[in-house]
């Protein structure tokens, strides 16, 4: 039993020594994402990442617990409003990479670094459509016919959907919001969302253009993306430097070439992350509009956290097409 | 080597097993414990190997303390009624195992392994599984095993309780010429009498937890000292009597009606007692026969068994008693018929109820 | 125990296996109790009353699983029963379900109904045409036509060993007492492997409870516990270890008072089952035979579904999470072998040092409560059974929480995903290595003894080689279940330690069904080389201890 033991943790311990000296990336981002970065930074600087995945939250609270020996190097990505809880355990980074990013995108002090832009689309499937028409605009879903057929993550357990969720409750009148929210069917899985439209399993869902465009890009022709007419939502997603990053400086390299021209890019066509920077032409690396050409509704993002609990109790109360009540 | 028990207690849990018991059993001797399920007998056996702790008292070996040893370490062979042969193991490996457990390695092994098999008979069998041998082939690579490590005490569980009755006698035979031929302090555990009164040098009939009578296999049968042991060793009449003395070793009771003289086998002076009477030493007749004290009854029914007939036999105020006849004409009477029961004073033994 | 008793190693060997028990198994769960009551802020019972949502959670934890309890025994039970008394054609693959329960991964399976029965499914559309609309395989009707699709085979396995035990002179007492058979089956088999049903009727309502990726995949908007447990856990927000211990508590209080009423149940029947001459199955001819070949064969096809559907995916093409149905490539699978062997790697050898450690421990364990009892060994076989109260979510929320930090930190290392294997197997270990040593005399290990071999060469040398074969069957048994575990893993591991199980799940989730399939394949075919080997090559009896 003991030898045993013993064998387990020296597994264990090789395990985890195999990859000590290089930057460890603690990632939400898919499969494919992690492996164009890390190609690219290992490209660029030539060091060797291990990457750690999980959900945001379950990540930033294993930097928290590990602050007194942190473990990662670089925290990537993750809402502003998410991240803005563990800024004790993370740290300012002024990347050189981030003059060519946006004012507006950035954050003070640069606590933390846009990494790329989530746009909100209405991801369409044409098959499912029937005799109704195509949605253009929000209030469109606000129509009866809609009852049961557009799906939405839930916001209480999503961010993702709580953006959308927040984004219509400010733009659309209480009248309209209360129709569209009563035709939609909340999903527990975020990741269900596009996957349902897809299999035809509903006609229309509310999510990341990166979600939806992965299908198009798939060759599945009867999926089309609908850019709200009177306006959609963005939300930036940021890397952040660990605080205490046992890689030191090769952690702030990881970070540079993270946001580099030719990570964004790359991220971009094996992804559809819409990038941070300014200076790539989307168009021209996959069948995706300009972000100036994008009609995009500005929801204040410290509003919407600091109101969380009461949009929350509020939107419990409202009646959807897939309550289970 | 000789075992001596001396004020021996087992417990169970809250229950005691055994009280008090002590023993001694001289070396060489074949001793047999002889009892009912639930008697305790296979519990002092397992005292005695170390399976079952001694709550109380002490066990020695040629005065030598083993009551604290455990089991491996007693240098003991034993037995057991279903051969615990380890059944992935062929019939030679089983014989070596002990051997193999004292360290001995090499061709001394094998045939030291050889030898005890071919003794028993199973010399051809060396390379089987025990599950290709039959019961009585099974019992004598056990019996092999056990010996081959030339133990100290011989202990046996029942060993022939799981044989048919033909195999338990030649099994018998096999079990006692080897003891004698390796003259080793043996203990055996049965609850067949025939077996315990064929076998044995000494025999101890066990109750509840004690040794009721300790004798060769001659007075177990012949001087049974309580009605338990007259009972259970051989069939045996038994009824509750009023006792007068008579003469010297004799005394006088009064049985069905007739006052008739019996041994005294009190153990000290009583008033009443239990008479005891063999089936085969009540002498069936149509007259009273001349000398001989005897009681008028009426044959109530009988069972034919070749060598011979059991009879049961009603006497006056309905005592009823049980009567083997032997020899010629042992048939002879048939229900209903008066007859007379005659036995020798010698016979009826009146012994402590 | 007497001084003898202290020199001899058992009772050093109980206290460090009770030691053992009392870290990984109660440590984890007194926690949970305690947080449950004494977390962050009120009390988590408090909370949990004014908590609609999770009491809605419970609510249909309990529906679901009394539901799906009925519809398996529907179907586990006649099933059984045809196939233990009648011969017909397609039998042998009737055999071969408690296999096929065994290897396909749950995420594959519910994603693979979806594919027949969700809003765009094959069936949905045909009946569609003819203007009949299904009710959506989101929430319930899913959720209870996959599960029962899964879990009907433990009340098939349950029943037909019941069936084979009972003694068909009884049947024929009945008839030669003037009973017609049918009659003479109800009244005399059905009261005789009534317990057995209701054991596994049980086991199916706890796995029910603990079900998460079936629920993950399809539950959508039906709140169930083991869901709220695993977001109460990973939620993006502040954690609340509070909530998610008392879900995790409501969740062990539901398993215990069933596996108690189980108890009941079994010892109630125990003396009932009495082991005697099973019937011979009789052949069925002409209709009667078609028809039963054509009812088991549905179930049958309905069940090895999702492995069609893997076996295809992981060859096709794809694009994104876009299949090319009809275009093959091996790419797919050069990703699980050359690309990214991860996952493969960790699984084999997590689940290899699971099993490992799982039989020698329940060996070793089973032998002291079973041949060496003393004080503390009923307490061991107590605490061994804890783990069956424990949904993997529960077990996994709880070695998290427990392990994080403090004496012991095993939270990130490859140790508590192999803990979480060990400790989930560990019951079904110790019921296998205790029937076993039942059935070894032990007068045999005394013999060894009395031989002059000491009590742990005796075990080594004598017992052991016994246990062997059964030890083998428990061995494969344990892998084939380590390898395949979802949701107690899913909660531990971290970056770079990702297995098969967990590997698909993310995949799935991230809408990559080839790869998905791919891994899948490869999960499958882990899990059976082992199978076959041991039953074809070794002729290890899989079920031989059951």
């Amino acid at each position: 039993m003991k030898r045993l033991a013993a064998t387990t943790l020296l597994l264990t311990g090789l395990a985890a020594g195999a990859s000590a000296a290089d930057p460890v990336i603690y990632t939400t981002n898919p499969v494919p994402a992690v492996e164009a970065v890390q190609a690219i930074i290992k490209e660029k600087t030539g060091l060797t990442t291990g990457v750690i995945t999980g959900g945001s939250g379950v990540l930033l609270r294993r930097i928290e617990a590990e602050k007194a020996a942190p473990q990662g190097d670089v925290f990537w990505s993750s809402s502003a409003n998410t991240m803005g809880a563990f800024k004790e355990v993370l740290e300012p980074y002024a990347s050189p990479e981030l003059e060519a990013v946006p004012a507006d995108l950035r954050v003070a002090e640069d606590y933390f670094q846009p990494a790329n832009v989530h746009v909100v689309t209405l991801m369409v499937n044409t098959d499912q459509l029937g005799d109704v028409p195509a949605p253009t605009d929000w209030k469109d879903l606000a129509d009866p016919v809609w009852k049961g057929r557009i799906i939405l993550a839930d916001p209480a357990n999503s961010s993702t959907g709580y953006t959308i969720v927040w984004g219509l409750s400010k733009l659309l009148d209480a009248e309209t919001y209360k129709a569209v929210v009563a035709n939609l069917v909340v999903s527990s899985s975020s990741s269900a969302v596009p996957k349902g439209v897809a299999m035809g399993e509903y006609a229309a869902g509310i999510t990341f253009e990166t979600n939806s465009y992965s299908y198009v890009d798939g060759g599945q022709t009867e999926i089309s993306i609908v850019y709200p007419s009177s306006g959609t939502f963005t939300t930036p997603e940021y890397s952040a430097l660990i605080k205490g990053a046992p890689a030191g400086e090769d952690a702030k390299k990881a970070i540079d070439a993270l946001l580099s021209k030719d990570a964004q890019i790359e991220l971009l066509k094996v992804a559809f992350r819409r990038p941070s920077r300014s200076d790539i032409q989307v168009s021209d690396y996959v069948k995706l509009p300009e972000l100036s050409s994008i009609k995009v509704f500005k929801i204040d993002e410290d509003e919407a956290a600091a109101n969380r609990e009461a949009f929350l109790a509020e939107w419990a109360s409202l009646p959807t097409a897939g309550s289970s009540e | 080597m000789g075992i001596a028990i001396s004020n021996l207690s087992v417990k169970y849990g809250a229950e005691t097993v055994i009280s008090g018991l002590s023993l001694d059993i001289p070396e060489g001797c074949f001793f047999t414990l002889l009892g009912p399920s639930g008697c305790g007998k296979t519990t002092l056996l397992r005292t005695i190997a170390g399976f079952a702790p001694a709550s109380a008292g002490h066990i020695r070996f040629s005065g030598r303390d083993v009551t604290e040893l455990p089991p491996h370490k007693r240098a003991i062979g034993m037995v057991f009624q279903d051969y615990a042969l380890f059944p992935d193991k062929t019939v030679a490996d089983n014989v070596a195992y002990g051997l193999r457990a004292r360290g001995e390695k090499g061709p001394g092994v094998e045939q030291k392994v050889k030898a005890a098999l071919e003794r028993v008979g199973l010399g051809h069998l060396l390379s089987r599984h025990p599950a290709a041998l039959s019961g009585g082939q099974r019992q004598r690579v056990a019996l092999a095993r056990a010996l081959v490590i030339k133990p100290a005490v011989l202990l046996m569980d029942e060993p022939l309780s799981n044989l048919d009755a033909k195999l338990r006698v030649q099994i018998r035979e096999t079990i006692i010429e080897l003891q004698r031929e390796a003259n080793i302090t043996t203990v055996f555990v049965t609850h067949d009498q025939e077996e315990a009164l064929s076998m044995s040098d000494l025999i101890g009939v066990m109750n509840k937890g004690k040794v009721e009578q300790l004798g060769t296999p001659q007075e177990i049968y012949a001087t049974p000292r309580t009605g338990y042991v007259a009972d259970f060793v051989g069939a045996a009449n038994r009824t509750e009597v009023a006792i007068r003395p008579a003469s010297a070793g004799l005394v006088e009771v009064e049985v069905a009606g007739s006052r008739i003289v019996a041994t005294d086998a009190l153990d000290g002076p009583a008033e009443r007692g239990l008479l005891v009477l063999r089936p085969e030493d009540l002498k069936i007749s149509a007259a009273p026969a001349e000398g001989r004290q005897s009681l008028p009854a009426t044959i109530r029914g009988r069972q034919y068994l070749g060598a011979r007939t059991s009879y049961s036999v009603e006497c006056a105020g309905g005592l009823v008693l049980n009567a083997e006849m032997h020899g010629a004409g042992h048939d002879a009477f048939l229900p209903g018929a008066s007859v007379h029961l005659g036995f020798d004073p010698a016979a009826a033994r009146v012994i402590r109820s | 125990m007497t001084r003898a008793d202290l020199r001899s190693p058992w009772p050093w060997l109980s206290i460090l296996a009770l030691a053992l028990l009392a870290v990984f198994v109660l440590y984890p769960l007194l926690y949970i109790f305690t947080a449950s009551f004494l977390g962050e802020g009120r009390s988590g019972w408090l909370q949990l009353v004014e908590d609609t949502r999770s009491l809605a959670a419970i609510r249909n934890t309990l529906v679901l699983a009394t539901v799906v309890t009925l519809f398996s025994t529907l179907i586990g039970v006649p099933l059984a029963y045809v196939s233990a008394r009648y011969r017909f054609r397609g039998k042998l693959f009737i055999t071969l379900l408690p296999l096929i329960t065994l290897v396909i991964p749950e995420v594959v399976t519910a994603q693979t109904w979806l594919m027949i029965l969700g809003n765009n499914g094959v069936i949905t559309r045909f009946f569609k045409g003819y203007g009949i609309i299904l009710p959506s395989f989101y929430g319930w009707f899913g959720l209870i036509t996959s599960m029962s699709f899964i879990y009907y085979t433990y009340v098939y396995i349950g029943t037909v060993a019941a069936i084979g035990k009972f003694d068909a002179q009884l049947e024929e007492a009945a008839q030669s007492l003037g009973t017609a058979p049918v009659r003479s089956r109800i009244h005399v088999m059905l009261p005789v492997i009534l317990p057995a049903i209701l054991a596994s009727a049980l086991l199916v309502f706890t796995m029910v409870v603990g079900n998460f990726a079936i629920s993950m995949i399809l539950g959508h908007n039906v709140p169930l516990l083991s869901i709220a447990i695993y977001q109460a856990a990973v939620s993006e927000g502040v954690s609340n270890l509070t909530m998610q211990s008392t879900l995790a508590s409501t969740s062990v209080l539901i398993v215990m008072a069933v596996l108690f009423l189980n108890r009941r149940v079994i010892a109630r029947g125990r003396y009932e089952i009495v082991q005697g001459r099973g019937a011979k199955p009789q052949p069925l001819k002409g209709g009667q035979g078609v028809l039963v070949s054509l009812a088991a064969g549905f179930v049958v096809a309905v069940s090895l579904l999702p492995l069609v559907t893997i076996a295809v995916g992981a060859f096709t093409v794809s694009r994104g999470p876009v299949l090319r149905w009809g275009d093959w490539t091996l790419d797919n699978m050069a990703r699980v072998f050359i690309t990214a062997p991860g996952p493969l790697v960790n699984s084999i050898l997590y689940a290899g040092i699971a099993t490992f450690i799982s039989v020698a421990f329940s060996t070793m364990v089973s032998y002291l409560v079973v041949k060496k009892p003393n004080l503390i060994t009923p307490l061991i076989d107590y605490v061994s059974a804890v783990p069956l109260a424990l949904s993997g979510t529960v077990l996994g929320v709880g070695l998290l929480a427990s392990f994080n930090s403090g004496f012991l930190a095993l939270t990130g290392t490859s140790t508590i995903i192999v803990l979480a294997y060990v400790i989930r197997r560990m019951p079904f270990g110790m019921r296998n290595g205790q029937a076993i040593l039942h059935n070894i005399p032990n007068s045999i290990e005394e013999a060894s003894i009395s031989l002059g071999s000491p009590p742990l060469r005796t075990f080594l040398r004598v017992v052991l080689p016994m246990m062997l074969p059964a030890v083998a069957s428990a061995a494969i048994l344990t892998w084939t279940t380590t390898v395949s575990e979802l949701s107690a893993s899913l909660l531990v591991y971290s970056g770079g330690r990702e297995t098969l199980p967990i590997q698909i799940f993310r995949l799935i989730d991230s809408g990559l069904m080839a790869y998905a399939s791919a891994y899948g394949l490869v999960l499958v075919a882990v899990i059976l080389v082992p199978v076959v080997v041991a039953t074809t090559v070794f002729k290890v009896d899989l079920f031989a201890s059951k």
